[in-house]
């Protein structure tokens, strides 16, 4: 049983009654031999080191990978050696288990094998330039394309100016001018000379032109012009008309000939441009002439340059005014455009491995980079940052999985990129319509990784149920088991492996003894004396500490004392709790008896866990009983603190009773369980066996003996079953014996089944052997009840019925001596209702 | 002659300037005012420590222009034509020269130069010989319309009617403010020291090089104004000499020079060979990209 907060467990006893039972035999198997308790050997499995055959694991060769762990590791091979996509691997198995450690290990042989997958670069899409292109190169090859721009436009930097500055061009230039401008001019002289040939003058106003007579060079006064006959001042106002509109004519054809002026310009422009930006880009082009992609860009980027010349023309703004230096061209607003973004440069052989520790979404897609400029977030394709998906495409991808489904829209994204067969950059915030400010759309990056998720088990499961697309992407499962079978072998191997924790962590060797000691705190920690734990972490843990002692200690080896101090040493740093939770039972305040015989009370057993470190800790569990209506009320669960599988195991102490003793007449009990002074959540069923043995107890009126605890869970026909933390319940309600008083008649009842999960404290295992302590492996009920009270649990005669005295008897007779009342009291009462309810 | 004075920041007669102070004249006509020529104007007058006088001209004969009943303005664009007011055009050149007034002072105020700004209604050539007449050390005039062929006559007439005036600021249609050095184009020895001084007062001002750039028929010429030029110079590191060779009357090659030294500003003599007296100065008109100072 557990407490919600502690685990936990309990049992109890009782006597039998008069009455009489119809011969109904009860089922459970009472041993033809009283139980006996279990001698030392029994309670903690003890490695000889002289068995072992080496004096210190110097002696020994490290062991290259893991122990144990065969079908995780062929499960791995199998999974990094297919290349169908949808075959990823889940790596399962509790924390510190090696896990990651084994997959790196596996998969770092295998890189070396696999081919070199391509650079990737991101550049800019000359025709839109939201959508950047992306570009797969041979490896190595990126950073040569990167660099090569960088170097192209640094020439033209140069080359361009000087172009654009020489005769050639500023020849043909003024020429266009003075074609264009010239004409211009030459057509409005011509209008001038024409108008003052005609005594015409041709003044220019704020807003434009106007026309007026004109004599010796001067505006004719209007007053003088009024002089001037009627016919004459007609024929000047005529030569006026005809002048504005061929005036008019001359000025309308001006942006005309500018716009023509632009164009040839532009041409003559892109002409010269050419020769610079050809020139320039010469080279990378037959260096890349394998890749028509690549002279694709190239020829994109030669015409944007031709036509963009003027960037190369103007000043940047950013030179160092006092050394004249250029800023860095790959630094240069200007030329952004012309840039390489590198995504991925493959330089090394081999696949790559890559672990991202910190899956979030950016981290695991890439991200796309703002910048605040004037207010607004501004980006390019410079700004694309790679995600561990582009590091590792063509290899292994390496992925906590609880940081990963711990990471806001990373899980999606993964599943989204694996199932499409490409790196698609979003920005999950624009995506959903959060953030609008200017943002790309790079062109997706094929896919093509293995991705390695580690995690637990619980998270396979889960994902497995709830995920329809898990199972489809993860066909694989490299289950890494935490324990391994004991055997000579197996112990040799477990030797070696404590070798290659001591090389890996320069350690001190460890001398047989502490091997030995090892092996048994291994199997401590399996809770299980016939395997041990492989859980490389915590043993690791272990022998590193060790070391510190040994060192303390001024040892050059690592002994079984300074094993053993590392273990007590990291109890005593984890058991504040269990102190405090001792010291209430030492001073009174949590009742418990470890002597003396009560009936109906019973010391149950339960295990509280603290991260690593786990204790047990006795409970008293009482039973009271009552003629009633044939129910146990369990109080634990009618306020609500007792879970569903212990009140399932209160039901099936109410199916023990109804089917050995009320075959024939109606069960008319009543009875309450309860846990005493718990305050915390129960559940489990570990303690259903000690509420069977309360309720017999309180039943029969029999006592119980109150120096035993005892856990167990019990079914049915009353077979008592194995429970889990059986070492730490023992040790948990010896520590309270020790602190009262061993008195050799102390003692804890534990399921048969659950002595080969036996590896008790030293003290205890001492205290055992010396006869101050005892540990009774019970199968049956029957078999407890009579070491709890001493007293026969009686099994039915050829007539169907308990021996006198016997605990089943008295038990019989009170149920019978219940049912007896009930029907009499329904009888006086008239109640028929009673009676019926009472009978169903 | 109508004068409108507005007057501002000019020294009252009790100042006490130990030498009467040179004077920048300013010539406006509403519509045409460039907005470097403006700039350089200012910029002279400060480097020079002068006072500037801003002669705003409301143009009488347009005004009789605008009296004839036929009169009509067509648009710059020739898109558009209208007929012509007096009212009209005397509001256009209203609020013309007020928009020149109003950035002539903020640029005067910024650079704390001394001014006096007026609107003129008289015959240019008239009110500029009467305001060159007033005392003062030196007179420089300042046209701020663009220096484009059809004004290159006018140039001549300004130079030889107008005798007291020491030098004429010139700024070709495709002129900009750029910083860049100061170019003394020497083509006479002897004229080194005045230009020079000028020069030197710019590049205080704007903290450029100096650059004298020597014109001359023959490069014996060339060699012998050079020796004299770094006689008078000696060794300043501020100051580069370089030169141009030509034959007069063709100025082409001399003004692709000044554009290539990327000039920031140019000192000139007038009636040689890169300004010829009387000539056609289109080739030097078109060249110019930055202001010209023409010394008589």
């Amino acid at each position: 049983m557990f407490f919600k907060k502690h685990k936990k467990e309990a049992g109890a006893g009782a006597t039998p009654q008069d009455g009489h039972v119809p011969a109904a035999a009860s089922t459970a198997t009472v041993p033809a031999e009283p139980a006996r308790p279990i001698d030392r050997s029994a309670a903690r499995p003890v490695v000889d080191p002289k068995s072992l055959g080496f004096r210190t694991t110097a002696e020994l060769e490290p062991v290259s990978g893991l122990i144990g762990q065969d079908r995780a590791l062929k499960a791995i091979q199998f999974g990094a050696d297919i290349k169908e996509s949808d075959f990823n691997i889940f790596v399962l198995g509790p924390a510190s288990s090696g896990k990651s450690t084994a997959v790196k290990s596996y998969l770092q042989k295998k890189l070396a094998e696999s081919p070199t997958p391509p650079d990737w670069v991101y550049v800019n899409n000359f025709r839109d330039a939201n959508k950047p292109k992306a570009l797969s190169l041979p490896k190595g090859r990126g950073h040569l394309l990167e660099r090569g721009m960088i170097a192209a436009i640094d020439e033209l930097r140069t080359s361009l100016p000087s172009m654009f500055e020489g005769e050639e061009y500023q020849s043909r230039r003024r020429a266009i001018d003075e074609e264009v401008r010239g004409g211009h001019e030459k057509a409005f002289e011509a209008l001038n000379e024409k108008a003052q040939s005609q005594n015409i003058g041709i003044m220019r106003t704020p807003m434009g032109f106007a026309m007026a007579p004109m004599h010796e060079g001067k505006i004719v006064k209007p007053e003088i012009y009024n002089q001037l006959p009627e016919p004459v001042r007609r024929e000047i106002e005529g030569k006026i008309g005809t002048l504005q509109k061929e005036l008019e004519e001359i000025l309308a054809r001006m942006p005309k000939a500018d716009k023509e002026r632009g164009a040839r310009l532009r041409e003559l422009n892109e002409e010269f441009a050419a020769i610079a930006v050809r020139e320039a880009l010469d080279d990378l082009k037959s260096e890349y002439g394998d890749l028509a992609h690549v002279v694709a860009y190239l020829d994109a980027a030669e015409a944007d340059l031709i036509r963009n010349v003027g960037l190369f023309l103007m000043a940047s703004g950013e030179e160092n005014e006092l050394v004249r230096q250029p800023v860095d061209t790959a630094r240069d607003a200007r030329f952004r455009r012309y840039m390489v973004n590198l995504v991925v440069s493959n330089g090394g052989e081999g696949a790559p491995l890559i672990e991202e520790l910190n899956p979030i979404y950016g981290n695991l897609i890439g991200r796309i980079e703002h910048i605040a400029q004037m207010g607004a977030l501004l980006t390019d394709f410079l700004l694309i940052k790679p995600g561990a998906l582009h590091r590792a495409n063509g290899g292994y991808l390496l992925l906590d999985a609880r940081k990963l489904l711990l990471s806001p829209f990373a899980w999606e994204a993964l599943k989204r990129s694996l199932k499409s067969a490409c790196i698609k950059i979003e920005m999950p915030a624009e995506s959903m319509g959060l953030i609008t400010t200017q943002s790309l759309e790079p062109e997706p990056i094929p896919l093509s990784v293995k991705i390695v998720l580690l995690g637990d088990r619980e998270l396979y499961y889960m994902l497995s149920a709830y995920d329809p697309d898990f199972d489809r992407l993860f066909k694989v499962q490299a289950d890494f088991d935490d324990t391994i079978a004991r055997s000579s072998d197996n112990d040799m191997a477990y030797a070696r492996l404590i070798s290659s924790i001591v090389t890996e962590h320069r350690l001190k060797p460890v001398d047989a003894g502490g091997v030995a000691r090892l092996i048994e705190e291994g199997s401590r920690l399996a809770d299980d004396n016939q395997r041990m734990t492989i859980q490389i972490g915590r043993i690791a843990d272990i022998l590193r500490e060790a070391n510190f002692w040994a060192g303390e200690a001024g040892r050059g080896e690592i002994t079984r004392n300074d094993i053993a101090r590392a273990v007590h040493e990291r109890i005593q740093r984890a058991d504040r709790l269990r102190d405090r939770s001792q010291e209430t039972i030492d001073r009174g305040i949590v009742l418990i008896d470890t002597s003396g015989t009560k009936v109906g009370q019973i010391n149950g057993l339960s295990v509280l866990s603290l991260g690593e470190f786990a204790f047990g800790r006795p409970s008293r569990i009482t039973a009271r009983v009552r003629m009633g209506s044939g129910r146990v009320t369990d109080i634990e669960r009618e306020v609500k603190l007792g879970g569903p599988l212990h009140s399932k195991g209160v039901m099936i102490l109410w199916g023990f009773l109804a089917g050995r003793f009320a075959h024939d007449v109606p069960l008319a009990l009543a009875a309450s369980l309860v846990f005493e002074q718990s305050y915390g959540g129960v559940d489990g069923d570990s303690a259903s066996a000690a509420e069977l043995f309360t309720l017999l107890s309180a039943l029969s009126e029999i006592g119980i003996k109150q120096s035993f605890a005892v856990t167990g869970s019990v079914n049915q026909h009353g077979e008592v079953q194995a429970i889990g933390g059986v070492n730490e319940k023992i040790e948990g309600y010896f520590d309270v014996c020790s602190a009262k008083g061993l008195t050799g008649e102390q003692g804890v009842l534990i399921p048969a089944t659950n002595v080969q999960h036996l590896v008790l404290r030293e003290d205890v295992v001492e205290a055992i052997s010396e006869g101050k302590f005892a540990i009774y492996p019970v199968r049956t009920i029957d078999e407890g009840i009579e070491i709890l009270t001493g007293v026969k649990a009686g099994e039915r005669d050829s007539g169907g019925n308990f021996p006198e005295g016997t605990v089943n008897r008295r038990v019989e007779d009170r149920l019978i001596a219940f049912a007896n009342r009930a029907k009499m009291f329904a009888r006086s009462r008239g109640d028929d209702r009673n009676n019926d309810k009472l009978t169903s | 002659m109508t004068m409108t004075d507005r007057d501002t920041d000019l020294p009252g007669p009790n100042d006490p300037y130990e030498v009467e102070p040179g004077r920048v004249l300013v010539q406006v006509r509403a519509g045409a005012a460039h907005p470097v020529a403006l700039e350089a104007a200012i910029h002279l007058a400060q480097a020079l420590h002068s006072e500037l006088e801003g002669l705003l001209f409301e143009d009488q004969q347009l005004l009789d222009l605008a009296s004839f009943p036929f009169a009509r303005e067509i648009s710059f664009s020739g898109r558009h034509s209208r007929a012509l007011s007096r009212d009209d055009l005397e509001r256009d050149t209203h609020l013309a020269l007020a928009a020149v007034r109003r950035r002539m002072e903020a640029l005067a105020r910024q650079a704390r130069v001394p001014h006096r700004l007026r609107v003129v209604r008289e015959e240019p050539l008239a009110a500029l010989s009467q305001a060159c007449s007033a005392c003062a050390a030196w007179n420089v005039l300042a046209l701020a319309e663009p220096f484009d062929p059809s004004i290159a006559a006018r140039v001549h007439a300004l130079i030889t009617q107008l005798h007291t005036i020491t030098g004429l600021l010139l700024v070709g249609p495709r002129s900009r403010r750029a910083p860049g050095p100061v170019v003394v184009a020497l083509e006479e020895a002897e004229r080194l020291p005045i230009m020079l001084r000028a020069a030197q007062q710019l590049h205080a001002a704007q903290g450029e090089r100096i650059i004298i750039y020597i014109i001359a028929e023959g490069e014996e010429q060339i060699g012998h104004i050079e020796g004299q030029v770094r006689l008078t110079v000696g060794r300043q590191a501020n100051i580069s000499i370089t030169s141009g060779l030509t034959t007069r009357g063709d100025v082409r090659v001399l003004a692709e020079d000044l554009r290539r030294l990327k000039s920031g500003f140019i000192i000139a003599e007038y009636g040689g060979i890169l300004v010829p007296g009387g000539s056609d100065l289109r080739h030097l008109a078109a060249a110019l990209e930055c202001p010209m100072l023409i010394m008589r």
